[in-house]
């Protein structure tokens, strides 16, 4: 699950802007002497460090993603078409063309 | 053969057409630093300018040199270490340990595991009280009630003990004031309450309309920034334990920090799913 940063102005106390991260932090530390903020990433094993002064965007912030489920269900939906649909078509055809050739080898055996 | 191989690169293509439609554009970052197993929290100690870190899945902390940007030492802890805080007056970093029921302090000159402090329970979130040289550890309790351990940072023994309703989800102290804020949760609301640290008595709890997250102090300001699911940030003024301001952030805030430089409140968000 991706996340991201938010700045807030604390004068004003609206938001600066935003800066969209790999990943989401479970914490997030500002380094005074540095003017770093480090991003504790829970689900990589791995600390990020930004400088304070990145450029942030100032488009509307993010909106929730489509969702988990409709993804899925789409997902699951273009893998049926695209490899349990073809893949059926193929045995029906096998079974039907190992079909016609039994007969054939029964008529062949009946006329035999 | 070849229409197999055909079929397969469409379903790539296709998928690869689903995730970038679900997936927003991912930051550039400066560095990427490995650390331990499942890293969970951290704490800026302002003398060594370095970064201590929390490895919950294996009992560890790391120490990350800011000049370096790179772990210097690995530090083994207890169980589950969670929360940490730094006590800059004794130079050292508290770490809640909620698999042992301990608290590791660490010396930050050795960075050697200095004492081990049985809680009792379940320890959680830590606040340093620079006034009086305490360490508020909240957490043994439940859902609906907390105590919060208020421990001597020189002689290490608890010296007062204090109920608060609701389950502490973070602490912060107000330097100005000589108070501590907590966050806490109950099953139906969230409030922040305030403890003067003189008699360690609550003196106010401020209800909020979600749940809290993550809080801040702002000591320039004499404010207090309480990060709430579903999407607010909450500004409490220290004078009058009032909410002044709520500002929309976005989805689902994790954390949150104070940035003295630039006079700007941090926080990080994740991108909730909607269905």
């Amino acid at each position: 699950m991706q996340g991201y940063l938010v700045a807030i102005n604390e004068n004003t106390n609206s938001v600066i802007g935003w800066l969209p991260l790999a990943t989401t932090p479970s914490c997030i530390v500002y380094d005074s002497s540095k003017q770093e903020l480090f991003l504790i990433n829970l689900f990589n094993d791995t600390v990020s460090v930004i400088s304070d002064s990145v450029t942030l965007s100032t488009q509307p912030l993010p909106t929730p993603v489509p969702g988990l489920t409709t993804s899925f269900t789409a997902l699951i939906v273009i893998i049926a078409l695209l490899f349990i649909l073809p893949a059926t078509l193929t045995i029906v055809l096998i079974v039907t063309m190992l079909k016609r050739r039994s007969r054939r080898c029964t008529n062949v055996d009946a006329i035999a | 053969m070849a229409r197999l191989l055909s079929c397969r690169l469409s379903a790539c293509v296709a998928v690869s057409i689903i995730i970038s439609l679900v997936t927003p554009v991912s930051a550039e970052v400066g560095t990427v630093i490995p650390a331990g197993n499942s890293p969970y929290q951290a704490v800026y100690d302002s003398s060594t300018n370095k970064i201590y870190v929390t490895n919950s899945a294996d009992s560890s902390v790391s120490i990350i040199s800011d000049s370096a940007n790179a772990v210097v030492a690995t530090l083994t802890v207890g169980r589950l270490p969670w929360n940490i805080v730094y006590d800059s007056g004794k130079g050292t970093i508290w770490v809640a340990n909620a698999g042992s029921n301990t608290i590791s302090v660490i010396n930050d000159k050795t960075n050697g595991v200095i004492k081990t402090i049985n809680t009792g329970s379940f320890p959680d979130p830590l606040a340093y009280d620079s006034g009086k040289g305490e360490i508020f550890l909240a957490g043994p309790g439940s859902i609906n009630q907390s105590s919060v351990l208020i421990i001597n940072d020189t002689s290490y023994s608890t010296i007062g003990t204090l109920n608060v309703n609701g389950g502490i989800v973070g602490c912060a102290y107000d330097s100005n004031k000589n108070e501590v804020f907590f966050a806490c949760r109950t099953n139906s609301n969230s409030s922040v309450v305030v403890v003067d640290d003189r008699n360690d008595s609550i003196v106010s709890s401020i209800s909020l309309a979600n749940y809290v997250q993550s809080i801040v102090y702002d000591p320039k300001r004499g404010e207090v920034f309480v990060a709430c699911t579903y999407d607010s940030v909450y500004v409490i003024s220290d004078s009058t334990n009032q909410v002044t301001a709520t500002i929309t952030v976005g989805n689902s805030p994790q954390d949150i920090t104070y940035d003295s430089s630039l006079g700007e409140i941090f926080l990080v968000n994740a991108i909730s799913i909607a269905d």
